[in-house]
């Protein structure tokens, strides 16, 4: 009870709700039978109502007994709410509020006739034509399944169908989807409860708050370009958005590339309800990572052009077996396409041969020799189980400029995998199969085979050729014919390889030094130009040409049978006419592009050989070949001639043929030499600057090597570059610019410093 | 890679005097600092100048003689008899000998240090002849090709030879040089790798490698006169199926 005070004064007596004595020691709360009589008493449900009956009958007694007047009480009660007679009673609101009873009703609910229900029907949808049904197609491209509604027909695998007819199938056809006689999808279980059978549709733009527990990860709207957001819209381009940036490709791709979630794509390619996974993926992430192994991935750009066509995304990475598909910026789950899921696997068609006995066109004997070979023929690759195929067809393109037949070693793969395997390759190189035995792929290029790079025909006939005349002692003999004057007046200035024709041209016989020529090649250029000019002069630079182009079309042949070629070839024309000499140019001309005169060419040599006879064969010894007496080779041999008189080189004398000599003389001499100078990395600015400056016949190495020559600490030379820079900079451009993106940032700081 | 510089085509063009004898006096024009300088032929093909360097990789002395690590210095040997170079100096630690393919000046060189120290040899020898680093030929031995099989490549990796390595970082770390890679085969089972590289040639492997040497020539010879373009290609394709021909 508080006490009173005269003035109101704060009672700082501590108030004592529970009337437990502070100083009693407290006992511990739950389950203690001695502490009962501390515990707060909870009044029970019953108690409370009890309680408030009770005051209630109190009340109304007390009210009744307390009537001060009628007239007041009439005029309160005629306030009140009126009702006429035979007005139905409302349902008595519960006494005690919130309580339900039978005499209570949901306030909520209401009369039925009164309900508003509406009840949506079906009405056809428009867009279907009523011609349109349900329906399977076998045509040119496999079997395929109509269903109004959808854009497309409907197939079991999208890639993997071949584009033949089948001839037959397995079992009578059947649609594999489910009843459409309901609008429900069938899942082969009773309908869901009406309690959970209204699922909060899913909007892909409506995100769940942020901070919300128990909800599965769902990522935001596609990447927004600045200024734009997230639109409602159908048609597929509108969906797809602006095409993505290269930044937002990265990004996209980056988050992607380590998930572990993925959509696998096998032997069977892209399947019908593998569309479904993909918009299931869609669902919850932007961009959808697919892997494919095996057959699948022969042809990878028809999976990714059929993955963009079925699914509206698109392809924005793909290395190897994987593909990323994004969704589309304005993707929304609610607007996606459905299709009716393939409930069972479709019937099997049955289709034609891949391999005949004998294909296209050979004959059975051509075939059965094909298979024979084939049988001993390497094989150029081995393919793995669910490997990936990428660059399968490229290689065995370039395995088919070469050979006719190619093998692929399959052991180890399904025998239905590398059979469809084989089937691509058919399509794609065009190539024939021609047998699948021991688990191997043998193919025939076919009779009609683009190649990439044409080869020279010579190929084929200078072996033949070569074979025939091998007679390397033809160079010397020629030689002597070197001697006549008539030729060798004729030949003027031309080339760096008048050299080899003024030494042809002296009159001076038994050069052995002439012999010393640089290369055959060379000496057999002489050849052709002495050859020549004992039979009819020409002018000297189509002599000069022979030469020439003859160094330029060298092939892979041994040098000896090409001066046997070209001197038949001078011998034919020269067998014709005086016009040949006209007749000589063009022919030459067309020497480079035709090496198939090369074959006349070597006939002529073998008619030569017969004629001359009475060559002096004193300039025979090729094997003595001093190797650099062209002129082109003279810097060379001046540099040579510096490092031999500087220390630098020795030569050495006799025949030091043994390597172990060799390596002991190497070894003594690098002792006493000095050290040889530092390659040095050409430097790009220095080197642009240089061209510019220097006139551009000059080796770049040259310029490069020769100022750093000999410096062995870098430092310097990169302080050497650092004034390069700085000259080339003033001269031209101002850093900063950046026409020269080479420029360090230590030279940078010192520029600008 | 065809580097064709228009020079002046009237700045070579000598008049040599038709009666001059000596063959080995040759006179060097002064103007005649232009090595790359090409010369367009009545044709219009164009030959660069520049001098290839074209280095073998392998051991010094008889004792490595014929192994399949010195296939390179074979290679050397076979370009050398069939151009008719001879090698007769010895500068910066290998064999050198100078000689020329058609118009282009050639550098042959066969490094005397060992294996792994190659590019010791090579990086002095390239930087004082002032060879660019395009026209460095290597030849070596590569395991990653079958035995016989030729490969040009215009640039590339070292594939774990050490000899490579070495000339790589002599070569102040560029790997841009052109490569000839001459297959000679994983070595089989668990076979050691260096006592493979160190075996010589068995009777059949002997054969194809001659055969493939003899191949290579040509080639070589194609790339110094024409550099990369499609021959190269196609010779490259033709190596790589030619045990795959019935």
């Amino acid at each position: 009870m508080a006490l009173k005070t005269l003035i109101p004064f704060p009672i700082l007596a501590p108030s004592n709700p529970s009337h437990r004595p502070a100083s009693e020691v407290r006992f511990s709360r739950w389950n203690n039978a001695n502490a009962e009589r501390f515990t707060l008493r909870e009044r029970a449900q019953k108690e409370i109502e009890d309680n408030i009956r009770r005051e209630r009958r109190f009340d109304s007694a007390t009210r009744i007994a307390d009537i001060d007047d009628a007239g007041t009480s009439k005029e309160a009660a005629a306030a009140g709410t009126f009702k006429s007679t035979g007005t139905p009673s409302s349902p008595s609101k519960p006494s005690i509020p919130g309580k339900s009873s039978k005499y209570s009703k949901n306030p909520k609910t209401s009369h039925p006739a009164f309900r508003q229900i509406s009840r949506r029907t079906k009405l056809p949808d428009p867009n279907i034509s009523p011609e349109a049904k349900r329906g399977i197609s076998i045509g040119e491209d496999g079997v395929s399944y109509m269903v109004p509604g959808v854009p497309f027909e409907l197939r079991y695998s999208y890639t993997e169908t071949p584009k033949v007819k089948p001839i037959a199938l397995r079992e009578p056809p059947f649609l594999p989807f489910g009843p459409d006689t309901m609008p429900r999808p069938w899942t082969g279980r009773a309908p869901l409860p009406p309690s959970k059978k209204k699922l909060k549709e899913f909007d892909s733009f409506q995100l769940p708050p942020p901070g919300k527990k128990r909800v599965k990860p769902v990522q935001a709207p596609g990447p927004f370009l600045p200024g734009a957001g997230p639109r409602y819209v159908r048609s597929r381009e509108e969906i797809l958005g602006e095409p993505l940036t290269e930044e937002e490709i990265k990004e996209l791709v980056q988050g992607c590339v380590k998930s572990k979630r993925q959509l696998n794509m096998g032997r069977d390619g892209l399947t019908h309800n593998m569309l479904d996974n993909i918009h299931a993926h869609w669902k919850r992430r932007r961009v959808c990572k697919i892997k494919c192994k095996g057959v699948c991935t022969v042809d990878m750009d028809n999976v990714r052009q059929q993955l963009e066509e079925k699914t509206g995304g698109k392809v924005i990475y793909g290395k190897g077996g994987v593909l990323f598909l994004f969704r589309g910026r304005n993707y929304n789950y609610r607007n996606r396409p459905r299709f009716p899921l393939m409930l069972w696997k479709p019937v099997t068609p049955v289709y034609p041969r891949l391999v005949q006995r004998a294909p296209e066109g050979l004959t059975l004997e051509e075939a059965g020799a094909m298979r024979k070979k084939g049988r001993k023929l390497i094989p150029i690759c081995k393919l793995a189980k669910n490997g990936v195929y990428t660059d399968l067809v490229n290689n065995v393109r370039e395995a088919f400029e070469e050979c006719e037949l190619v093998r692929i070693n399959c052991q180890g793969l399904n025998a239905s995998d590398y059979r469809k395997i084989g089937a691509k390759l058919k399509d794609l190189v065009p190539c024939v199969l021609i047998s699948f035995e021991h688990e191997h792929i043998l193919m025939w290029r076919g009779r009609d085979w683009k190649f990439l790079h044409p080869k020279p025909e010579d190929g084929c006939k200078e072996a033949k050729k070569s074979e025939n005349n091998s007679e390397a002692s033809i160079p010397p003999p020629f030689e002597g014919q070197k001697l006549s004057a008539s030729c060798s007046s004729k030949i003027s200035v031309k080339d760096a390889s008048l050299d080899m024709l003024d030494t042809i041209a002296s009159p001076v016989i038994n050069e052995d030094v002439a012999m010393d020529k640089t290369e055959d090649l060379s000496s057999k250029g002489n050849d052709i130009l002495s050859f020549e000019g004992n039979d009819k002069p020409f002018a000297a630079t189509q002599l000069v040409k022979t030469a020439y182009n003859w160094d330029t079309v060298s092939d892979d042949t041994g040098g000896t049978n090409e001066s046997e070629i070209i001197l038949t070839k001078l011998d034919n024309t020269h067998h014709a006419d005086d016009e040949s000499a006209a007749v000589m140019p063009v022919e030459l001309d067309t020497m480079l592009e035709n090496g198939s005169i090369k074959n006349e060419l070597m006939d002529a040599v073998t008619h030569d050989m017969d004629k001359l006879q009475d060559i002096p064969k004193a300039s025979q010894d090729c094997g003595k070949m001093t190797g650099s007496s062209a002129p082109c080779t003279g810097r060379l041999l001046l540099l040579l001639k510096q490092a031999v008189d500087g220390g630098r080189a020795v030569v050495l004398d006799g025949d030091s043929c043994d390597a172990d000599i060799v390596y002991g003389k190497a070894v003594a001499f690098s002792q006493d030499a000095p050290p040889g100078p530092v390659f040095r990395r050409p430097r790009k600015a220095a080197v642009q600057k240089c061209e510019k400056e220097e006139p551009r016949d000059l080796v770049v190495g040259k310029i490069v090597t020769a100022p750093e020559k000999g410096r062995s600490q870098s430092k310097s030379s990169r302080n050497q570059i650092a004034k390069d820079f700085k000259e080339g900079y003033l001269d031209v451009d101002y850093p900063g610019v950046g026409t020269r993106g080479t420029l360090g940032v230590d030279e940078l700081a010192k520029l600008l410093a | 890679m065809l580097y064709a510089v228009s020079g002046p085509s009237t700045s070579i063009s000598y008049r040599r005097s038709l009666d001059y004898h000596g063959f080995h006096r040759r006179r060097l024009a002064p103007a005649r600092l232009c090595v790359s300088a090409s010369l367009p032929d009545a044709n219009g093909i164009k030959v660069e100048y520049t001098p290839w360097l074209i280095v073998g990789l392998g051991n010094p002395g008889n004792k490595y003689h014929g192994t399949r690590h010195n296939v390179g210095f074979e290679m050397i040997d076979r370009i050398s008899q069939e151009e008719g170079i001879l090698l007769n100096t010895i500068q910066s630690k290998a064999l050198i000998g100078i000689g020329s393919i058609g118009e282009v000046p050639i550098l042959l060189a066969k490094p005397q240090a060992y294996m792994n120290f190659s590019g010791e040899s090579v990086g002095p020898l390239a930087a004082y002849y002032q060879v660019p680093l395009r026209h460095i030929l290597v030849a070596y031995d590569e395991m990653n090709l079958p035995n016989g099989v030729l490969r040009l490549a215009p640039r590339g990796g070292h594939g774990y030879h050490n000899g490579l390595k070495n000339v790589m970082g002599h070569l102040d770390g560029c790997r841009e040089f052109p490569r000839l890679c001459i297959g000679i085969g994983n070595p089989p089972g668990t076979m050691d790798m260096k006592a493979y590289l160190l075996q010589k040639f068995s009777f059949e492997e002997r054969k194809q490698i001659d055969a493939a040497q003899e191949q290579g020539i040509g080639a070589v010879r194609n790339l110094v006169l024409n550099g990369f373009n499609h021959s190269t290609t196609r010779f490259n394709l033709g190596q790589k199926y030619k045990y795959h021909k019935v």
